[in-house]
């Protein structure tokens, strides 16, 4: 009896130091999140909790690189902000709109940059509902859309989630730097400088199978409807890949776009980009090919505006 | 259910509630083994089969045996046949080819998709041993079916280890083992040391490690020498860690298992790295092969040979592949060196006046077998021996090394712990004894609040995405 005294005590005196640990931990986290001045964690709070703009941009590092919101702001007489991220897929996509939405801040016009891995199986962490959540965890409890995300993972996750220590999980480092670093960025535009070297061209890259993924599908289908219900105009936008072969299912998106009428402006074998000089790496734009790229959209969407308006 | 999950908590938290409330011995053996088998059964219900068949093979065995050679080997055949086929199959139907084409003899192999059953290789070899004991005489044939089956099945060490002996676990679950506050603590503490080494340490490395050898062509000699020593790092976590989670586990039940790692990179020469890393397997392939090759109360020749035939043996067993052969021939002639070399090294030890209790002498003795290891681990990482080749002349290419910030901070924070540790255990475990002796209560609630931290450690700055160990592909 003695014994069982002693290990329930044990277990309590842990639980109990546990819970502390965890609450001080977390909130410590939370109020450098909170506080975080630059990177992709100042972006993330800005998208989803403050963003305001009439025109949103949403996509992955593509579309973060790829849209010089200044340019679109001046070229359509409308407010805009980039909320593409680093290795984001739709599911991240879908977050930011649904928080706009819930935040009663409908956005008038959305640019989605798309891309395969919003439907297809994704090989590593990037572009998949892991690292989605692992991003937007901090927003866990503000908005139902975004919660409903966590609870596709099952039902210990929001078991998970109670602490709040794991909210903020293998986001030290970055909260250290968004307080330390300084950001280029500019209404969510990031700016890339440089040219890719002659060596790191790719070849013709011929993409793997489409091996789609239904879940993705579905958030894409949700993130379709809530634009519709909204009346959001939505278009759809491939930028410029440098050798790259369109692969089966970019063209599954494109079906999709079509589907549901969604205008699709896709630059994937533009000649003008097959010019290495316009790029920092295969897939990403540098700053040149960015403001030339972004001009070219913003006169298009200027014309499909006005055609919509009338 | 990989331990590394919250299910497997869940799990580990309901059964040791329910062995704990359970009055009888015989009660608590049989829940046992069926959460056991349900925690095998959830890796792959069918492979449950391959399980119910060694043990009933060594069973039978055991029963029935008689001091007859034949049988004996017969029964070993049987029992080595499950492993033969799912693991060596098709390598040894690959390497038939290989000789074939040498000959200029073309003619094409057939390759089977098998799935490799989790743990075989660690239950396979639990049965044999456990035959072979009874053939020596060494212990008592079990009588008790639900006994032995719970020895070949129990689920901590099913999936990897430690590689458990007769002697040692059966008369253990033989024994009702009372609620003890002191096995609960220590078990604990083991299970949050493992995690924390898998978790924080081990999968972090890992990013870095599949980043730069997944695209080793493109990485300079520093990059590949820093993924080199953070895959020693990460294999060290990894599986030692995965052993304190199983030991640990074992120990909330009163159940002592044996000690599989004991700070192997402080090892002063390969031969003394193998008696701390891996220990289950070393005095496995100790007692099974190498003394039955005659060990080395024999001529030096054929030590060597005894050497070097446990070696391949062992580099087999982790894997069906050339690299596998290559790392246990490796370790093989390293031992071999190390004997032979052994006179010079005393010679200039002499000449240059360093004691055997110098620091100067261990500390270089230390970094060597750590490069010597380290160099052994690239080989084991090796897809192919394309890469052995590559990397080892990439090595000298040195530059500007790739510097993911974020891996190479949470690495670096859970390594200079780990380091922390496993020096303070190595170097000053008598003094830290005596500490703890003396001031008792102040260590119980230092240490509470230690293990507090390190949890929230974990959670803050883990890798928790769920990875595979290293060690369930062997």
């Amino acid at each position: 009896m003695k014994e069982i005294k002693k290990v329930a005590l044990g277990v309590i005196a842990m639980a109990l130091l546990l819970v502390a640990a965890d609450w001080a931990v977390g909130s410590w986290s939370e109020m450098m999140y909170r506080t975080s001045k630059s990177g992709p964690y100042n972006k993330q709070k800005y998208c989803l909790n403050e963003s305001k703009e009439d025109l949103l941009i949403l996509g992955s590092s593509r579309a973060s690189h790829h849209y010089v919101s200044k340019i679109l702001e001046d070229s359509l007489g409308m407010s805009c902000f980039n909320a593409g991220s680093d290795g984001m897929c739709i599911y991240y996509s879908y977050s930011v709109l649904s928080s706009r939405i819930k935040r009663c801040f409908v956005p008038k016009v959305v640019l989605l940059e798309v891309m395969p891995e919003d439907c297809k199986v994704s090989k590593d962490h990037s572009f998949t509902l892991d690292g989605t959540l692992e991003a937007i965890s901090p927003h866990y409890g503000e908005f139902d859309k975004i919660d409903s995300l966590f609870y596709i993972k099952g039902f210990l996750e929001r078991f998970k989630l109670l602490s709040k220590t794991y909210l903020y999980n293998s986001k030290l480092a970055e909260l250290l730097k968004s307080h330390w670093s300084f950001s280029n960025a500019t209404k969510g535009f990031e700016p890339l400088d440089g040219v890719i070297a002659s060596i790191d061209i790719p070849r013709y890259t011929k993409e793997d199978k489409c091996v789609v993924d239904r879940a993705k599908v579905q958030c894409l289908t949700e993130f379709i409807n809530l634009c519709m219900d909204n009346d959001i105009k939505l278009y759809f936008c491939y930028s410029p890949r440098l050798n790259y072969k369109k692969d089966a299912s970019l063209q599954y998106l494109f079906d999709i776009a079509k589907k549901y009428n969604i205008r699709v402006y896709d630059y994937d074998m533009d000649n003008i980009y097959i010019d290495s000089m316009y790029f920092y790496d295969g897939s990403h734009l540098n700053n040149l090919g960015a403001t030339r790229y972004t001009k070219e959209i913003a006169t298009c969407l200027k014309y499909d505006l006005n055609q919509s308006n009338r | 259910m990989l331990f590394n999950s919250l299910n497997f908590i869940i799990f580990l938290a309901v059964v040791l509630v329910i062995y704990y409330l359970l009055p009888k011995n015989t009660w608590r053996k049989v829940f046992l083994l069926g959460a056991s088998y349900y925690f095998y059964a959830c890796f792959n219900v069918a492979m449950l089969a391959i399980l119910l068949f060694e043990t009933v093979i060594a069973y039978c065995y055991g029963l029935k045996y008689n001091k007859s050679k034949g049988l004996l080997t017969t029964i070993i055949v049987l029992l080595l046949l499950p492993l033969l086929c799912f693991k060596y199959l098709n390598f040894m139907m690959g390497t038939v080819g290989d000789v074939l084409s040498l000959a200029n003899v073309t003619m094409q192999m057939p390759s089977f998709e098998l799935l490799l059953p989790i743990g075989i290789s660690f239950y396979t070899f639990m049965a044999v041993g456990y035959v072979v004991d009874v053939y020596k005489g060494k212990i008592d044939a079990e009588r008790n079916v639900l006994d032995f089956a719970l020895f070949i099945g129990f689920f901590p060490q099913i999936a990897s280890g430690p590689i458990g002996r007769a002697g040692q676990l059966i008369p253990q679950l033989k024994e009702k083992q009372p609620l003890l506050y002191r096995n609960i603590t220590a078990g604990a503490r083991m299970m949050l040391w493992g995690f924390f080494m898998k978790l924080v340490v081990g999968d972090r490395a890992g990013i870095y490690v599949d980043t730069v050898f997944g695209n080793y062509m493109h990485h300079n000699g520093t990059s590949l020498l820093l993924a080199t020593f953070m895959y020693t790092i990460q294999i060290y976590c990894d599986f030692a860690g995965y052993s304190l989670i199983a030991i640990g586990a074992a120990r909330m039940m009163g159940i002592e298992l044996m000690e599989n790692f004991r700070r192997p990179y402080f090892a002063t020469s390969v031969a003394d790295f193998w008696r701390k890393w891996h220990i289950s397997l070393s005095t496995w392939f100790r007692d099974y092969i190498y003394f039955p090759c005659g060990g080395s109360r024999c001529s030096t020749l054929m030590t060597y040979r005894n050497l070097m035939i446990t070696f391949l043996v062992s580099g087999l067993w982790h894997g069906a592949a050339y690299n596998f052969l290559l790392w246990g021939g490796y370790h093989g002639i390293n031992q071999v060196l190390g004997k032979l070399l052994q006179p010079a090294k005393d010679a200039c030890r002499n000449a240059l006046h360093i004691g055997d209790a110098s620091p100067v002498r261990k500390v270089w003795d230390i970094a060597l077998t750590f490069c010597l290891i380290a160099y052994g681990w690239m080989m084991f990482y090796a897809p192919n021996l394309e890469f052995i080749v590559d990397v080892t002349k990439g090595y000298l290419h040195l530059g500007e090394p790739y510097i993911h910030q974020t891996t190479i901070f949470f690495f670096g924070i859970g390594f200079m712990l780990l380091l922390l540790k496993d020096f303070k255990d190595e170097f000053c475990a008598e003094r830290i004894a005596l500490f703890k002796e003396k001031h008792s209560m102040l260590t119980i609630g230092w240490n509470y609040v230690k293990y507090a931290a390190l949890a929230i450690l974990i959670v803050w700055i883990g890798v928790l995405g769920g990875g595979q160990f290293i060690y369930f592909k062997f």
